[in-house]
């Protein structure tokens, strides 16, 4: 839930825990992940027991989807997401043109991954007076050019948007961008900033940002400190699934495979999430019964078939990593890596379609996938070293050094974190 | 390099133990004993960056297979199987599970097939392919090679039609062209290479490089000389342009030109090869000739590398070393002139492998040695598979290899 989950304590944050404001005292006993989703769950019984006051008040209906995502968020539950998404279904259903939570939907959209409904809703809402001199328009609108691979114009939007008013939201989503484009320190002090504004009644949105600081020293190759930030999230808001999986993560990448095995198979059973699966399934074929990881691999597909039926967009480039894995048809991996591109053509699903090019034989078509992703403002250590496999594969050996050095450049663990499936090859010549 | 240097001192006095004689032993650190491996060989520094990795993290399998999958690329460059042994070690933990990881298990495969161990790699391909694993296209490939190196086309077209959907049409086109091509369709099966040929372009370099190789071996088997010494020729400047190169591939290459009686060029294109049994004995059956002809340089140059390559097959004998029965019966059959140790073990070396190549030298050395009779396994598998091979139909004692 990679992609999704980044943005969950922000929205959340944004919409429903509010935002600046005068210091409250922290509520106390702490809460951890099981307190947290029973407020949640509070918060949607008491949104809904005041739609039946009104069933036919648009904004009631609108707060009940926004608990529900709320909800959705943290769970990362895909059926949670659903079921935000029917009711604000249900809010549209009931409003007219001038009334309809269109940005809530635009916000939801961009979460799902349904990026022509967001550009769509973009234009009504441009249309709608004053509408365009709103800081959260300006963040969803610029969040919309990034997933879109407009990078100059979700930078200006980001910057519009804080100019308007700051706020951890958009700060922390020019923090991504910024991390995407090479300026790691930049994104740093983003995130540190976003959190001095934190004001929020519960650790979440703390422990998000702590992560997105983990994250960042994970990507360059700095795993020592990366766990400090994730263990520090962990400790801010405990039995969330979120840290426990990064520090699997990290784990498995230092090649303690009975703990990461261990963590992998607690949160894949807490959390049904495929994703887990995946991880534990690579993990049994490199243990001592590499037989045990079929029936996690058939588990895996068969939620990832689940989330594709539930909502395709958002499930598209999960299912294509788990079909570039473990399928058996690299064609597979490509219809759903080439479908998630399509809806999402930034530097992360174009790496992936590069990928999925590759396993399935077509080499020059990786490469040239690659170089459209290099000759934009994308700058990540993945990149380069994805690149610097498929040049190499194609034995473009000056092209591959390059890459080779501007990975290592960004991460120096950058060949140890992000490798390329390999399709079948001929091994020795005639 | 010290470490190397120090293993070919240890190597080289455990030899002359074996003969009764004094072993070496250096003055100083100084002394190079031999020259062994290419210090900067293509990949030398990775695979130093490698397994300082995985020393330094012992019990991590993915810096291990990292590490050993640098070695098998570097062992199958310079066909050494010292770098082999580098592989099998870093992986030996894993390796001797009852169940090892399937990617350790298809790196281990591949080993044991560059030690002409095909029960043992024919094992572990059988297991990943039934198995079904995302591994299980990659061993069929493998075993549908290893069919045709025993000279099983039969075999090798299954295996190629079973990888289905599993691989894109194109590596599955040239798997079963190659197949079709040793079974009496030839000239279908170069015809369905060259329908393929635009796709590869677009392809990986060990794909490009395969059709190109396998539609010259075909095209050599047809009599095309041309058409064959273009595809090597693009072949070779494919692999060189990425700065490696494939020893099977320069072999046959080589062969095919000395076939035609092309030796300079034999010599210019296995001049960086002499570290490698089989393309220094290529150049020296090329030097031969051009020295035969009047080049007295040549035959200076082919008289020594024949010392070489005796002194190289001498010491394999002594080891134990079943590797090179191929080149060594080829060693016999043409620089050594002993027809009747060319035939045994042209014998020996077909109980093991069967390609075009084999089936020649074996004929010829019968031819050579007056026993035609003895090539009847040889003609067997000929009528079997009903291959067509302009020299298998004609292999005049005079031919080469």
């Amino acid at each position: 839930m990679r992609r999704t989950a980044l943005w969950a304590p922000l929205l959340a944050g944004a919409l429903l825990l509010g935002g600046c404001g005068p210091a409250k005292p922290r509520t106390a006993p702490p809460l951890d992940y099981a307190g947290l989703l029973h407020l949640y769950d509070q918060a949607i019984d008491a949104s809904r027991r005041e739609l039946q006051r009104a069933p036919d008040d648009v904004a009631l209906r609108e707060g009940v989807a926004l608990a529900l995502l709320q909800k959705a968020m943290l769970s990362g539950r895909f059926t949670d997401y659903a079921a935000a998404d029917r009711a604000l279904d249900q809010a549209f259903a009931i409003s007219d043109e001038l009334h309809a939570p269109l940005l809530t939907r635009m916000a939801m959209e961009l979460l799902l991954h349904r990026l022509p409904e967001a550009e769509a809703d973009r234009e009504r809402l441009q249309r709608r007076y004053r509408i365009k001199d709103t800081a959260g328009f300006a963040s969803e609108s610029a969040e919309l050019d990034f997933q879109r691979g407009r990078y100059a114009e979700a930078l200006a939007g980001f910057h519009r948007s804080l100019a308007i008013e700051e706020g951890p939201r958009a700060l922390a989503r020019l923090a991504l961008l910024q991390a995407r484009t090479g300026q790691y320190f930049e994104a740093a002090a983003l995130i540190d900033r976003a959190e001095k504004q934190d004001h929020s009644d519960t650790p979440y949105l703390h422990a998000w940002l702590e992560l997105q600081q983990g994250q960042l020293q994970l990507e360059r190759g700095r795993w020592e400190q990366a766990d400090e930030y994730f263990r520090h999230a962990q400790m801010l808001l405990p039995g969330w699934w979120l840290p426990r999986s990064r520090r699997a993560e990290l784990l498995a990448l230092q090649g303690r495979r009975d703990e990461a095995q261990a963590q992998y198979e607690a949160l894949a059973g807490e959390t049904g999430d495929p994703e887990f699966m995946d991880a534990v399934a690579r993990l049994r074929r490199e243990g001592p019964d590499p037989a045990s990881a079929a029936p996690w691999i058939a588990h895996a597909a068969e939620a990832h078939h689940q989330r594709l039926e539930l909502l395709p967009e958002a499930a598209c480039a999960h299912a294509a990593e788990h079909e570039l894995w473990f399928g058996a048809q690299p064609q597979q991996a490509l219809e759903l890596a080439r479908r998630n591109a399509e809806l999402r053509p930034n530097g992360e699903s174009r790496i992936l379609l590069a990928q999925a090019l590759y396993k399935a034989g077509q080499a020059a078509a990786a490469q040239r996938e690659i170089e459209a992703v290099l000759a934009s403002a994308w700058n990540t250590a993945e990149l380069h070293a994805i690149a610097a496999q498929i040049d190499a594969a194609l034995g473009l050996r000056a092209e591959a050094d390059r890459e080779h050095a501007l990975a290592l450049e960004l991460n120096l663990r950058a060949f140890r974190m992000y490798h390329l499936p390999q399709p079948a090859q001929p091994e020795a010549l005639p | 390099m010290r470490r190397l240097a120090v293993g070919a001192a240890l190597l080289l006095s455990a030899a002359a133990a074996a003969q009764g004689h004094e072993p070496y032993v250096p003055a100083d650190d100084s002394v190079i004993v031999e020259h062994v491996g290419l210090p900067r060989a293509p990949g030398a520094v990775q695979l130093r960056e490698a397994r300082a990795q995985s020393v330094a993290e012992p019990g991590n399998y993915a810096l291990a297979l990292a590490y050993a999958r640098v070695a098998v690329d570097i062992g199958r460059q310079e066909d050494d199987p010292r770098y082999f042994g580098y592989a099998e070690s870093a992986l030996r933990p894993w390796l001797e599970r009852a169940e090892p990881p399937p990617e350790a298990r298809l790196l281990r495969a591949s080993l044991q097939q560059a030690r002409k161990d095909f029960a043992g790699a024919r094992r572990d391909l059988d297991a990943l392919v039934a198995a079904n694993g995302p591994e299980s296209a990659q061993a069929l490939l493998a075993r549908a090679g290893l069919h045709l190196l025993q000279g099983e086309p039969e075999a090798a077209a299954q295996d190629c039609a079973a990888l289905g959907e599993r691989v894109d049409s194109l590596l599955r086109g040239i798997c079963a062209a190659n197949a079709r091509a040793l079974r009496g369709e030839a000239v279908a099966g170069l015809a369905e290479l060259e329908a393929l040929r635009p796709a590869s372009a677009s392809t990986s370099l060990p794909v490009r490089a395969w059709l190109l190789g396998s539609a010259a071996a075909i095209a050599d088997r047809l009599g095309r000389y041309r058409a064959a010494r273009a595809d090597y020729e693009e072949a070779q400047r494919l692999l060189a342009a990425a700065a490696t190169r494939d020893p099977g591939l320069l072999a046959a290459h080589a062969d095919c030109l000395l076939e035609h009686g092309d030796d300079r060029e034999v010599v210019a294109l296995l001049a960086g090869g002499r570290r490698i049994d089989s393309l220094l004995l290529r150049l020296a059956i090329a030097e031969q000739s051009l020295g035969a002809a009047g080049d007295t340089a040549q035959a200076q140059n082919a008289a020594r590398d024949a010392a070489i390559l005796d002194e190289r097959f001498r010491e394999a004998r002594q080891r134990g070393d079943r590797l090179h029965l191929r080149e060594e019966a080829l060693y016999q059959l043409r620089l050594a002139q002993n027809p009747a140790a060319a035939l045994q073990l042209a014998r020996e070396n077909w109980a093991m492998q069967r390609e075009p190549v084999d089936a020649r030298i074996f004929l010829r050395a019968a031819l050579a040695a007056r026993a035609a009779d003895a090539a009847q396994p040889v003609l067997e598998w000929m009528r079997r598979t009903r291959i067509e091979d302009v020299y298998l139909a004609q292999p005049g004692p005079a031919a080469v290899p």
